[in-house]
């Protein structure tokens, strides 16, 4: 492959070939409770906590910008679906004999598509022309991008590529807009949010300046999730779900009732080593935004989907560094861990819209229980992945040409 | 690696994992049916059933249990056109989410195909709040039915008859984007 063109080409027609046929419920349910926007309802958290006969597919769980983006993509992408598309929208997860259904998929993931080929073109902003063409080909046919995106359609390449835009504005010396850009990811999910902080510190040499440009970030978020802070089925549904809870989970029991939290305690560490280390130097800005996310995967029992946050970074990291092994080692084990999630979904039922059948397979855990423990396998695979998280962390951090 | 060998690696994907998924696939789509309400089970329920293959063994339905409050006993039964008991199995509302989709598997029944079965629901003890059953806009309860697969050269015709039957539904999307794809690899092989 010779060209960067050569390569947007060949990963165009790859994910356009795959993306008709396979199937997550989880946009399914989104592009459900998003078309309500078309009905005028703008607080979807009260709105579905108040019909619960609406709330079948289950409540909104996402930061109102998620509502308000696949609202209005709603509109096209009804336009082009067809009349039927809603009541398909409305139907159970395993709705997947419906008769338009690869348009459905088609036209539902073709926005994840856009998002993640502009994903591509930021990092090859953030790179030595000597490995933009890799760092290309690394993004789109890396096999955690494809089952992320054209398998799945998981919407978390979104506030993945604002954190990249994040570090593009950065580069460009617009801090502000940098600031602003993690505010919005913040309110899609709000991951972007823990990694504001770091970019004060990296950004701003003094406190002002760094409080400011935190103020400045976190003001972008609040306006946007203002509107909803009165009503309690938004905090219950979004800021007490998902993330928030699962990064206290892993933890070693103190006596009388106290725990050790690790994943606060090593963001803490990273927070301290930033500020000590690397005040007012954005070179490293882009390694901590690594080192934090990794730890997030390392120290939870993460969605799959959650892998595409640190993704971009990971991969800029290892085609800077030659740290291939560390790449390696971290997609199998990945692999490992998705391969033994107890949930047809994660694995084989993606395929269902191919085959409805394929929902009677059982998972590879209910194959193996009977010889092993599926989730001492899967525990396994995941102490690999956080080892070698830890060790990219470690390198990311005390590389020298950042201090 | 040239370019049409890589372009050709997403292809062989793709059937490396469509072939032998059409083949272990045991339990292969008969029939399904949508629903546009969940109308309650007041009373027993039935509907005629038409299956297109031998061997029909698993039948889905789209039950509702608001607040899985419902702990109450209900039979399935299905019937020949002359009334006499084929298969039966009885399920609860212990069984029944809000919703979900109940499935009822029994013995594969030899000659299914072409028959005119009764599919009916009976409820074996009285409980509130009742549960609800989807049903289409004829007030038709609507079913799902899978079949057991025995043959693997009847799996591979059915599997091209399924295939072409999508294409059908839906020309319209197939032709632009087989024309969409077929634009990206021209694309592809011919820049440099």
């Amino acid at each position: 492959m010779k060209s960067t063109k050569s390569i947007i080409l060949t990963g165009l027609f790859t994910y356009f070939l795959l993306l008709p046929f396979f199937f997550h419920p989880d946009l399914k349910i989104i592009f459900y409770l998003t078309s309500f926007l078309k009905e005028g309802v703008f607080n979807i958290y009260s709105y579905i906590a108040n019909n619960p006969d609406k709330a079948y597919l289950g409540p909104f769980v996402y930061p109102p910008l998620t509502y308000l983006l696949f609202g209005l993509l709603f509109f096209p992408i009804n336009a082009l679906a067809g009349k039927d598309f809603t009541i398909w929208l409305a139907m159970g997860n395993d709705a997947v004999n419906f008769p338009l259904i690869f348009r459905y998929l088609f036209l539902m993931k073709l926005p994840l598509v856009a998002i993640h080929f502009l994903s591509g073109l930021l990092l090859t902003q953030l790179t030595e022309d000597k490995h933009k063409k890799l760092l290309l080909l690394l993004w789109f046919f890396n096999p955690i991008s494809i089952y992320i995106i054209v398998l799945m359609g998981q919407i978390d390449g979104i506030p993945a590529m604002l954190t990249l835009l994040s570090i593009f504005l950065l580069k460009a010396k617009k801090q502000t807009w940098s600031a602003v850009a993690l505010g919005l990811g913040g309110v899609l999910k709000t991951y972007p949010l823990l990694l504001l902080p770091f970019l004060a510190i990296t950004a701003k040499r003094n406190k002002k300046g760094q409080l400011l440009l935190f103020g400045i970030g976190f003001l972008a978020y609040f306006l946007l999730i203002a509107p909803f802070l009165g009503s309690q089925a938004f905090y219950q549904n979004t800021l007490a779900s998902g993330l928030s809870q699962r990064i206290f989970q892993a933890a070693i029991d103190l006596g009388f009732g106290e725990k050790f939290l690790l994943v606060p305690a090593l963001l803490i560490f990273l927070f301290l080593h930033a500020y000590s280390k690397n005040k007012g130097n954005p070179e490293s800005t882009t390694n901590y935004f690594l080192a934090v996310l990794l730890a997030l995967l390392a120290g939870t029992h993460f969605h799959p989907q959650w892998t595409i946050w640190v993704l971009p970074f990971l991969l800029l990291f290892t085609t800077k560094h030659k740290a291939w092994l560390e790449l390696t080692l971290f997609v199998l084990a990945w692999t490992g861990i998705i391969l033994f999630f107890d949930d047809k979904f994660l694995t084989l039922g993606l395929a269902s819209p191919m085959d409805p059948g394929i929902l009677f397979l059982p998972t590879l855990p209910a194959l193996i229980k009977a010889s092993f423990d599926p989730s001492l396998v899967q525990s396994i695979a995941h102490t690999i992945l956080s080892a070698v998280s830890i060790w990219i962390i470690w390198r990311a951090i005390s590389n020298k040409e950042h201090e | 690696m040239n370019k049409p060998l890589w372009l050709s690696l997403p292809f062989v994907a793709l059937l490396l994992v469509v072939f032998p998924i059409t083949l272990s696939v045991r339990n292969r789509l008969d029939d399904r049916t949508y629903g546009v309400r969940f109308s309650k089970i007041q009373d027993d329920v039935e509907r005629q059933i038409t299956p297109q293959h031998n061997n029909l063994n698993i039948v889905i339905l789209e039950l509702k249990n608001p607040g899985l409050q419902n702990k109450g006993e209900f039979g399935f039964y299905l019937k020949d056109i002359e009334g006499k008991t084929l298969r039966q199995s009885n399920f609860s509302g212990f069984n029944t989410g809000d919703p979900s989709a109940l499935r009822i598997q029994f013995d594969p029944i030899p000659n299914s195909k072409g028959q005119t079965l009764i599919m009916q629901i009976k409820k074996l003890s009285d409980q509130a709040p009742a549960l609800s059953i989807a049903t289409d806009k004829d007030n038709k309860i609507t079913f799902a039915t899978y079949y057991k697969t025995t043959n693997k050269k009847d799996v591979l015709n059915d599997t091209a008859k399924t295939w072409t039957q999508h294409a059908r539904n839906d020309l319209a999307f197939f032709s632009s984007w087989i024309l969409l794809v077929g634009c990206f690899s021209v694309l592809a092989l011919k820049t440099r």
